[in-house]
């Protein structure tokens, strides 16, 4: 995979999360809500600067969806922190990828960073851990 | 990779020299210090478990994790014991700041010291996993691209681990 196709993954599964948690926040209780907030935070910035490194390398950063397909229902909680969950896993297996591909130091760095990031978020919202994030065949 | 720096270009031009020494691993010092860096937190997980049986049920899960980290280090790669003692090179050794260490069992090389209340012990674990985590991106300069992918993933684990560590009800 190029550096600018793994690029365009983690863009990609950043507009996806920007949207998710959306759903996700509208189904938390109120004392879980200020989490959902902080992760869509996060992952607004993270989508900001992916489209920044993009456009540094004369590549077109990939556009939103309007939105996305959801894997079932998300009225509860419980299934929007599953939902949160799946976000973040499929968010650490793109950003794991990006760390292979990246070409600089620089971005192989954030990308690290941003894997590490994902990982606490979906360790925090599972309550449990998982030995290899971002790595499905080891999962 | 590119090999043609400037000590390919050095005397190769006799026959009867030595042959020109392989180009060194780039994933030979990454995947090395990382096995330390499991290692260590291994023994870190023993000792604590062994220190604090109320936090076994807790703990354990992220050993396991551990020691696979381990295994996925040491597949593929030559057998390299652990050389450096673990203990011997970290510079953290966060726990000398806790006050009240137990007794160190003595001729015991490889046990860390560690803090006295189960409070403590947990930010001593959470405070050598972040320490992992952030030597884990260290390695990405020169490993090649699987390993990146692994000490990446291993890194966040072990970001993941110390998150849940401090949180109270986890």
């Amino acid at each position: 995979m190029s550096e600018t196709d793994a690029l365009q993954a983690a863009l990609a599964g950043e507009h996806a999360a920007v949207w998710a948690y959306g759903v996700v926040g509208a189904q938390l209780p109120a004392d879980r809500a200020p989490e959902a907030l902080a992760a869509l935070a996060a992952h607004r910035a993270r989508r900001d600067a992916l489209e920044r490194t993009l456009e540094r390398a004369a590549a077109s950063p990939a556009a939103a969806a309007p939105a996305y397909d959801l894997p079932g229902p998300v009225t509860t909680a419980a299934q929007a922190v599953r939902l949160a969950v799946l976000v973040e896993e499929r968010l650490a297996a793109a950003y794991a990828d990006l760390v292979a591909a990246a070409e600089g130091e620089a971005l192989r760095v954030t990308a690290a960073r941003a894997l590490q990031e994902t990982a606490v978020r979906g360790a925090l919202w599972r309550r449990s851990a998982v030995p290899f994030p971002g790595l499905p065949e080891r999962s | 990779m590119a090999l043609g720096g400037a000590g390919a270009l050095g005397g190769c031009t006799g026959e009867d020299g030595p042959a020109p020494p392989a180009p060194p691993d780039p994933d030979a010092e990454p995947l090395l210090r990382a096995r330390a860096a499991e290692d260590r937190l291994l023994a870190l997980y023993d000792a604590a478990i062994a220190q604090q049986p109320a936090l076994a049920d807790r703990l354990e899960p992220f050993r396991a994790e551990h020691a696979g980290h381990l295994e996925a280090l040491s597949a593929g790669s030559s057998p390299t014991p652990s050389l450096t003692a673990p203990t011997a090179t970290s510079p953290a050794a966060p726990a000398a700041a806790s006050s009240a260490a137990p007794t160190p069992a003595p001729g015991a090389p490889t046990a860390p010291a560690l803090p006295a209340t189960p409070a403590a012990v947990l930010r001593l674990l959470a405070q050598e996993e972040s320490a992992a985590a952030d030597a884990r991106v260290d390695g990405l300069v020169t490993a090649s691209a699987p390993v990146r992918r692994l000490l990446a993933s291993i890194g966040a684990s072990e970001a993941a681990h110390a998150a849940l560590l401090r949180r109270r009800d986890a």
